[in-house]
């Protein structure tokens, strides 16, 4: 790892690590969230990005209220230019993906976490679930369904409703099968 | 106190309903006919009665509230709320929306609900829940306060559950949604700090103080946020949980509707109570379903309750 491209800014409630084009955040986004370093950490990830692309890694954000979204969503609204790519998307950003027009011209999604079930031995797991690979762009989800493995290599039903859950690839289906072009 | 009921196309609903208001030593009067229940409203005017109806039924729950203001409506709701608000926002006495999930009401709760209006006693969580049950409680008076009794709820739930990736995610989903809880009572009820920027750190006065309380009896987790100004109205609520809001633009936001949209998704019943200008205590029940796919499915409550004063 380049020194230089990466640094960590330790702020209550949510800690930003850039690495290369890539920006981790862990904690919690919320009203104690630092908007100042958060800003800091896209500025340098950007600086570090000859095409002006950046990945945005929220996986191990347990948690974000109302006041860290609309923060968040200020934050990226001030960069106006380049291109942010969410990956490793967890179940509270998706659901703010689908209830609001969270996502701009300037956002693409690339994967996002699911809930999955096994009904083998009444256990649950989070998968990733890349768009445009295990999540087809589709306008409607009515019929789909994805049998995955757990790690002792058994049945994996989904856990969630996918007219739901994908209501944001659905409802901007143009958008989404560029992306996935 | 006297209930009228006006499900003609839910004749199971209508008997059940039938037995669970009898139970509740509420006299029961059953409608065949639009026109049977507005007869019944004509001669009841000067006294205390409940509409039961159903949400479908829009253009009859419309006329029926506005020519009998006095009355109180409760809604059966089988389908989302989200969809019969834009209709029905604008009917005052509508207070209750009841959901049926599988073809049953929540009979705990639709009696107590009755038992509210009848008694004009307005309980807090302990009555929503059954025997056994442990409480936590936490008075909120700063940041620090806040961050503590999410961390303590957080590990409540793991608790139960065993810290399973299950119980996980639904402590998750608990903490997400009290989070919003607090933050409305302590930014969007209080006068002084209505406008006050939400990352600057707060410090309630007592009397300006929070309290968050919440516990599980084996069937039903509970987490009730009560604040002593007593603001919140039912537009409000119903506004920000309404639909359409999908389109509203977030840069347009300034808090509140994204938050009540949070909690909205994480509960199965949200009871508000209000005594005006003293106390807003929000309840949010629900149940920590096998699959998350039956949590999120089920269809939400929604019970408004302005407290009123004992004759």
């Amino acid at each position: 790892m380049n020194i230089n491209m990466s640094s960590a800014f330790e702020v209550q409630g949510m800690e930003v690590v850039v690495n290369n084009t890539t920006i981790e955040f862990s904690g919690l986004l919320n009203e104690e969230s630092s908007i100042d370093n958060i800003k800091k950490g896209l500025e340098q990830a950007f600086a570090n990005s000859k095409d002006k692309v950046i990945r945005l890694d929220f996986s191990k954000v347990k948690r974000a209220n109302s006041c860290g979204i609309l923060a968040w969503y200020k934050i990226l609204d001030s960069f106006k230019d380049g291109m942010c790519v969410y990956i490793n998307v967890p179940r509270w950003l998706v659901e703010q993906f689908n209830i609001s027009d969270f996502l701009s011209e300037k956002t693409r999604v690339e994967s996002i976490q699911a809930n999955f079930y096994c009904p083998s031995n009444d256990t649950h797991e989070t998968l990733l679930l890349t768009l445009g690979k295990e999540i087809p762009i589709l306008d409607s989800y009515d019929d789909f369904n994805l049998i995955m493995k757990s790690k002792d290599g058994l049945d994996l039903e989904i856990d969630f409703e996918p007219n739901e859950y994908f209501y944001f690839i659905s409802s901007n289906i143009k958008r989404f099968k560029g992306e996935a072009a | 106190m006297k209930v009228v009921c006006f499900l003609p196309d839910s004749i199971a609903f209508q008997n059940k309903l039938g037995m669970l208001t009898r139970s509740a030593g509420v006299d029961f009067q059953p409608c065949n006919s639009e026109e049977d229940a507005k007869l019944f409203a004509s001669k009841e005017k000067k006294e205390r009665f409940f509409l039961f109806a159903d949400a479908k039924k829009v253009d009859f729950l419309k006329e029926f509230s506005f020519a009998y203001p006095e009355s109180r409506i409760i809604v059966i709701l089988q389908e989302t709320l989200q969809k019969v608000i834009p209709s029905l926002i604008e009917c005052v006495n509508i207070q209750c929306f009841v959901a049926t999930n599988n073809g049953e009401f929540d009979a705990r709760e639709l009696i107590l609900l009755l038992k509210k209006f009848e008694t004009k006693d307005y309980p807090g969580l302990d009555k929503h829940l059954g025997f056994p049950n442990i409480f936590n409680e936490k008075k909120i008076k700063n940041q620090i306060d806040k961050r503590e009794a999410l961390t303590n709820l957080e590990g409540f739930v793991l608790k139960i559950g065993g810290n399973t990736e299950r119980f996980q995610q639904y402590a998750q989903r608990v903490c997400e949604l009290t989070d919003e809880l607090l933050l409305n009572a302590v930014f969007d009820a209080n006068p002084r700090l209505k406008t006050m920027a939400r990352h600057e750190s707060f410090e309630l006065e007592e009397k300006e103080s929070v309290k968050v309380k919440w516990g599980f009896d084996g069937e039903v987790f509970g987490v009730s946020v009560s604040d002593p100004f007593g603001t919140l109205t039912k537009k409000t609520v119903m506004q920000y949980i309404d639909e359409n809001q999908k389109t509203e633009s977030m840069g347009k936001r300034v808090s509140g509707g994204l938050g009540i949209k949070l909690i909205f998704d994480r509960l199965h019943h949200f009871i508000v109570t209000v005594k005006p200008g003293q106390k807003t205590e929000i309840v949010c029940l629900m149940r920590f379903e096998k699959r998350f796919k039956d949590f999120d499915s089920r269809l939400r409550s929604f019970h408004f309750f302005e407290a009123e004063e004992k004759n």
